[in-house]
C-alpha cells in the first residue's frame, strides 16, 4: 500500500467521520434553535395570556454570592439584589478571602454589624473569620469573611449559613433582573420534584439596567462582546432550552441557578477541588437522584434573566474559556460512570454523549479537521472549490441559526434593536462562526495543559463597574 | 293709647282686627262720655250765666230806679227850691247805696265773667279735645280700614295661594300618581329583568363553574391555576370545596403555596370557606391538608382545638402535625402549652422536627414553665432545637441575670446560639 493510498483510505474515513458528526450537529443545532425558538415564543404567548403564577406568599429563598476581589462590583451587585421585586428572601455574600477592599467596602456602604453567629458546616468548608449582619435593609443581608478556597467553597459556606429551603447562586459581577427571583421559582411551584433551576445568563455589555429593569439595548460597542451575545444565544439559550425539554440539562451557569438546599446537601454540595464547579453539582444531582431513586428534575427557566459582563478582551475570553473546558472535563470525568449507563437514562444517552462529543472532544475534533484539510491539500487529496462551498455553506448554516436564536430572544422579551444593531449582528454571526469559534476551539484544546495547577483560581477576568441605577 | 305695639300682629302682615275695634270703641265710648259731660256742664254755665244775667237785669233796673228817683228828687229840689233835711239825707244814702250797689255789680260782674271765661277755656279746650279725639278716631278708622283692606287682600292672597296650592298639589299628586305608576312599571320591568338576567347568570355559573371543575382536571398547571382564580371570584365556598377535593383526587401536581395563597384570595366569606374545608379534610390527601391548614393559619385564630386534635393525632402525616403545630405560634391557644412542652422535653431523636417546631411555638407563650422548658431545650444535642430554642427564649424578653447561668455556662453551643440571638435581637431592633 502506498503512502497515497493510506492517505485515501484514511481521508475517506475522516470524511465519513466528519459527514456523521457534522450531520449530528447540524441536525443538534437545528432542533435546538427550532425548540428553543418555538418554546420562547410560547413563554411570549402565555405571558400575553396573563398566564402567570402571581404569588405573595412566596417560597424563601437564599442569594449567595461568593465574592474574590469584586471591590469594584460588588456594591452594585447588592444593590440590584435589593431591588428585587420579591418577597422573602434573604443575601448571603460570602467574602472568600480577597485582597482588596471587598469586605470593607460592602461593611462601610451597608452599615454592618459584626456578630458571632454560629455555622452549622453541613457542608464541609474553610472556617469563617468573621460574620456581619444588618437588618436595616429590605431583605437581610449577611457578609461572611473566611479563608480562600475558591468560588466552590464560599459557595458552601453560603449553603452552610443560609436559612431557607432554596438557595441561588450567582456571580459577584452579575445583575439579576427585577422579576428574576419570580420567574426561577416558577418551575419549583409547577413541580413538586425539582431539585435545580438553571436561569437565562445574558450578555450585560451595552444594555443600560435601571432597578432590575433594562431601560435600553443595543449590541455592546467591542466586536468581541457583541460575537459572545451572538455565541450565548446559539449555544447556551437554545441548546438548553431542548436539554431541558429532556430533563438533562448537565449544566446550570453559575452566574444564575436556584438549588434546593436539602437535596444539594445530601448530595455533598460544591465539590471545591473542581474549576467548573457549577456543571459537576448539576452532574452530581443527576448521579445523586438516580442512584437514590428520588424523583426529581432539573429546569431551566428562559425567562429568568440574569445580566453578566462577557469578557470584552481576548485574553480574559480566553482565560474564561479554558476555566471553562477545565470544568467540563472534570466533571464529566469524575461522573463518567454516566456515559451510555442505563441506569442514568436521558442524561447519560443524550446528554453525556453530546457534551462529550460536541463540547468537550469538539475542540479536538475540529482542530484535527483543520489540520486534515492542511494535509489534505498538501497530499493534493483536496476538492478545493467543494471546500470553500462546504465551509460556506457551514458558515451560512450556522449563521442563519445564530440569527435566529438572537431575534427570537430579542424579540420574544421586546427588546428593541436599531438597524444598525441588525446589520451588526448579521455580519459578526459569520466572523463568529468563521473565526471565534476556531480560536476558541484552539484555547479550550490546549485548556487542559497543566490544569492542575489551577484549582483553586477564580478565573479572574478584568471587571468593569456595573451601571446599575 | 296711641302705641302701635298694643294690637296683635295678624298672620298677614296688619293689626289685629278685634284688637282695633275694641280700641275704636273704647275711643267711641269716651268719646261719648266727654261728650255728655261736657253737655252738662255747658248747661250748668249756661243756666248760671242766665241767672247772673237775670241778677245783674235786676240790679240794673234797680240801679235805674234809683237814678229815676235821684232824678225825681233833683226835680222836685229845682221845682222846689227848697229841699228837706230829711231828703238830702235820703238822697245821700242813696247815692252811697247806689255807688255800693254799682261796685258790687262791678266785683260781681268781674267774678262771673272770669268763671265764666275760665269755663269757656275749658270748653275750648274739651272741644279742642274732642277734636283731636275725633282726629284720632278718623285716623284709627283710617288706619283701621286700611287695616282691613290688608286683611282682606291677605284674605284673597291667602285664597289664591290656597286655591294655587291646592291646583299645584292636585297636579303634583297627578303627576307623583303617574310616575309612581311609570316607576312601577319600570321596577317590574327591571325586576323582571334582572330576574331573568339572574337566572341566565345563574345558569352560565353553574356552566362555568361546572367548566372550571373540569379544568381543574387538566393537566395544564396555568389552566388549573386559572380555573381556580375564577373560582375563587364567585365566592361560593362549597364549590371552592369541590374543585379542591377534585384537585386533591388528580394525580397533577398542585403547590401548596399556590392552594394556600389562592383560597386566601377567595372573594367570598372565609369563615364559610374554613368551615367547608374542614368539613371535607378528612378525605384531602397530605399535602392539601397542609395547605389548608396553613390557609387557616393565616385567617383565623379560632382553631384551637381542632389544631391540637391534628397536631396530637400520631396516625396523620408529620408535615401536616407540624403545620398544626405551627398555629400555636401564631395564636396562642392554652391547652396546647402542655403538648408543646411535652413535645419539647421528650422527643426522640427520630421525631426531631416535632422539638423543633415546638421550640419555636412556645416563643408564644410567656410564662416561666415555658422559659425553663426552652432554656433546657438550647442544651439539646440538635442544632435546630437549639436555634429555636434560643430565638423563642428571646422572644420572651427575660431579664438579663436569668441568662447568665448559660453565658457563664459550660455549653459552648448554648452559649454561642443564645449570644447570637441576642445580637441578632439588637439588630432587628435597629432595622426597625
Amino acid at each position: 500500500m502506498s503512502a497515497r493510498d493510506f492517505y485515501q483510505i484514511f481521508f475517506e474515513y475522516v470524511g465519513i467521520f466528519f459527514i456523521l458528526y457534522l450531520i449530528g450537529y447540524a441536525s443538534f443545532l437545528f432542533l435546538a434553535v427550532t425548540v428553543g425558538t418555538s418554546t420562547l415564543y410560547s413563554c411570549k404567548k402565555r405571558n400575553m395570556l396573563k398566564n402567570e403564577l402571581k404569588n405573595d406568599y412566596y417560597i424563601p429563598v437564599s442569594i449567595i454570592v461568593p465574592a474574590y476581589n469584586e471591590e469594584v462590583t460588588i456594591t452594585e451587585t447588592i444593590r440590584s439584589l435589593l431591588a428585587l421585586d420579591y418577597r422573602l428572601y434573604e443575601i448571603i455574600v460570602v467574602d472568600d478571602g480577597s485582597k482588596d477592599e471587598t469586605s470593607r467596602i460592602v461593611l462601610e456602604t451597608f452599615k454592618m454589624k459584626r456578630v458571632d453567629r454560629p455555622i452549622r458546616k453541613l457542608i464541609v468548608c474553610q472556617e469563617e473569620e468573621s460574620v456581619y449582619e444588618t437588618r436595616s435593609l429590605k431583605v437581610p443581608l449577611t457578609l461572611i469573611r473566611k479563608k480562600n478556597g475558591g468560588k466552590a467553597d464560599a459557595l458552601n459556606m453560603g449553603i452552610n449559613a443560609s436559612a431557607y429551603p432554596y438557595f441561588i447562586c450567582m456571580d459577584a459581577d452579575s445583575v439579576l433582573q427585577y422579576d428574576s427571583l419570580e420567574k426561577i421559582i416558577r418551575p419549583v411551584l409547577e413541580h413538586d420534584n425539582v431539585v435545580a433551576v438553571g436561569g437565562a445568563v445574558r450578555p450585560c455589555n451595552g444594555a443600560h439596567i435601571e432597578k432590575g429593569y433594562v431601560t435600553k439595548y443595543k449590541m455592546p460597542r467591542k466586536l468581541l462582546a457583541c460575537m459572545q451575545v451572538l455565541e450565548y444565544d446559539r449555544s447556551f439559550l437554545a441548546a438548553r432550552i431542548l436539554f431541558d425539554k429532556l430533563n438533562g440539562s448537565i449544566i446550570i451557569s453559575g452566574a444564575f441557578g436556584l438549588f434546593k438546599k436539602s437535596t444539594v446537601i445530601s448530595a455533598g454540595g460544591y465539590d471545591a477541588t473542581t474549576m467548573g464547579e457549577d456543571m459537576e453539582l448539576v452532574v452530581k444531582l443527576h448521579a445523586f437522584c438516580r442512584e437514590n431513586r428520588v424523583p426529581y428534575s432539573i429546569r431551566y427557566a428562559t425567562d429568568a434573566i440574569c445580566w453578566t459582563q462577557v469578557p470584552e478582551k481576548l485574553g480574559d475570553l480566553c482565560k474564561q474559556r479554558r476555566r471553562w473546558h477545565i470544568g467540563l472535563f472534570q466533571s464529566m470525568y469524575r461522573h463518567r460512570k454516566m456515559f451510555l449507563n442505563r441506569k442514568y437514562g436521558k442524561v447519560g444517552a443524550v446528554s453525556y454523549l453530546y457534551f462529550l462529543l460536541y463540547e468537550l472532544l469538539s475542540p479536538y475534533i475540529e482542530v484535527f479537521g483543520v489540520l486534515t484539510m492542511i494535509i489534505a491539500y498538501f497530499v493534493d487529496l483536496i476538492n478545493i472549490p467543494f471546500m470553500i462551498l462546504f465551509m460556506l455553506i457551514y458558515v451560512v448554516y450556522s449563521s442563519v441559526l445564530s440569527l435566529t436564536a438572537f431575534l427570537a430572544r430579542v424579540h420574544t422579551i421586546d427588546l428593541k434593536l436599531t438597524a444598525g444593531d441588525v446589520l451588526k449582528a448579521i455580519g459578526l454571526c459569520a466572523a463568529e462562526v468563521s473565526f471565534l469559534r476556531f480560536m476558541m476551539a484552539w484555547v479550550r484544546m490546549t485548556a487542559l495543559i497543566g490544569y492542575r495547577k489551577k484549582k483553586k483560581n477564580w478565573g479572574r477576568i478584568e471587571r468593569t463597574k456595573i451601571q446599575f441605577k | 293709647m296711641q302705641e302701635r305695639g298694643m294690637f296683635r300682629v295678624n298672620i298677614f302682615g296688619g293689626y289685629n282686627k278685634e284688637d282695633v275695634n275694641n280700641y275704636i270703641q273704647i275711643l267711641e265710648n269716651d268719646m261719648e262720655a266727654i261728650k255728655i259731660k261736657n253737655n252738662m256742664e255747658n248747661m250748668e254755665l249756661k243756666s248760671e250765666f242766665q241767672k247772673l244775667q237775670e241778677e245783674n237785669k235786676m240790679l240794673i233796673e234797680k240801679l235805674g230806679q234809683c237814678r229815676q228817683q235821684e232824678d225825681e228828687e233833683q226835680l222836685k229840689v229845682k221845682e222846689g227850691r227848697e229841699i228837706p233835711q230829711d231828703a238830702l239825707d235820703e238822697l245821700e244814702y242813696l247815692q252811697q247805696e247806689n255807688k255800693r250797689l254799682k261796685e258790687l255789680l262791678k266785683n260781681s260782674k268781674t267774678e262771673e265773667t272770669n268763671d265764666l271765661e275760665e269755663k269757656l277755656d275749658m270748653q275750648e279746650q274739651m272741644k279742642q279735645e274732642i277734636q283731636i279725639l275725633q282726629d284720632n278716631k278718623k285716623r284709627y278708622e283710617e288706619e283701621y280700614k286700611a287695616i282691613v283692606k290688608v286683611l282682606e287682600d291677605a284674605k284673597l292672597s291667602a285664597r289664591s295661594i290656597e286655591e294655587e296650592t291646592k291646583k299645584r298639589a292636585d297636579e303634583i299628586i297627578a303627576n307623583a300618581q303617574k310616575e309612581a305608576e311609570l316607576f312601577r312599571e319600570k321596577l317590574k320591568f327591571q325586576i323582571d329583568k334582572e330576574l331573568e338576567d339572574k337566572g341566565i347568570r345563574l345558569m352560565a355559573a353553574k356552566y362555568k363553574i361546572e367548566s372550571y371543575c373540569n379544568y381543574i382536571k387538566k393537566e395544564n398547571l396555568y389552566c388549573r391555576v386559572n380555573a381556580f382564580s375564577a373560582l375563587y371570584a364567585f365566592g361560593h365556598p362549597l364549590y371552592i370545596a369541590k374543585a379542591v377535593h377534585i384537585q386533591d383526587e388528580r394525580e397533577e401536581f398542585l403547590n401548596e403555596k399556590i392552594l394556600t395563597e389562592g383560597l386566601m384570595s377567595f372573594d367570598g366569606d372565609h369563615s364559610m370557606l374554613m368551615s367547608s374545608l374542614w368539613d371535607e379534610m378528612g378525605g384531602f390527601s397530605d399535602r392539601t391538608q397542609l395547605a389548608v391548614i396553613n390557609y387557616i393559619r393565616f385567617q383565623s385564630g379560632s382553631y384551637g382545638a381542632e389544631m391540637l386534635q391534628i397536631a396530637s393525632d400520631t396516625l396523620r402525616g408529620k408535615e401536616v402535625r407540624l403545620a398544626a403545630m405551627r398555629y400555636f405560634g401564631k395564636y396562642y391557644y392554652y391547652p396546647a402549652q402542655a403538648f408543646l412542652l411535652e413535645l419539647l422535653d421528650n422527643c426522640t431523636q427520630e421525631d426531631w422536627e416535632y422539638a423543633v417546631v415546638s421550640a419555636s411555638a412556645l416563643g408564644n407563650y410567656h410564662d416561666p414553665k415555658s422559659t425553663e422548658a426552652l432554656k433546657r431545650a438550647l442544651y439539646s444535642s440538635n442544632w435546630y432545637i437549639r436555634r429555636n430554642a434560643a430565638e423563642s427564649l428571646i422572644a420572651h424578653h427575660p431579664p438579663f441575670k436569668e441568662l447568665t447561668d448559660i453565658i457563664n455556662g459550660p455549653d459552648r453551643y448554648a452559649r454561642e446560639i443564645l449570644m447570637y440571638q441576642l445580637e441578632s435581637e439588637e439588630l432587628k431592633e435597629k432595622g426597625r
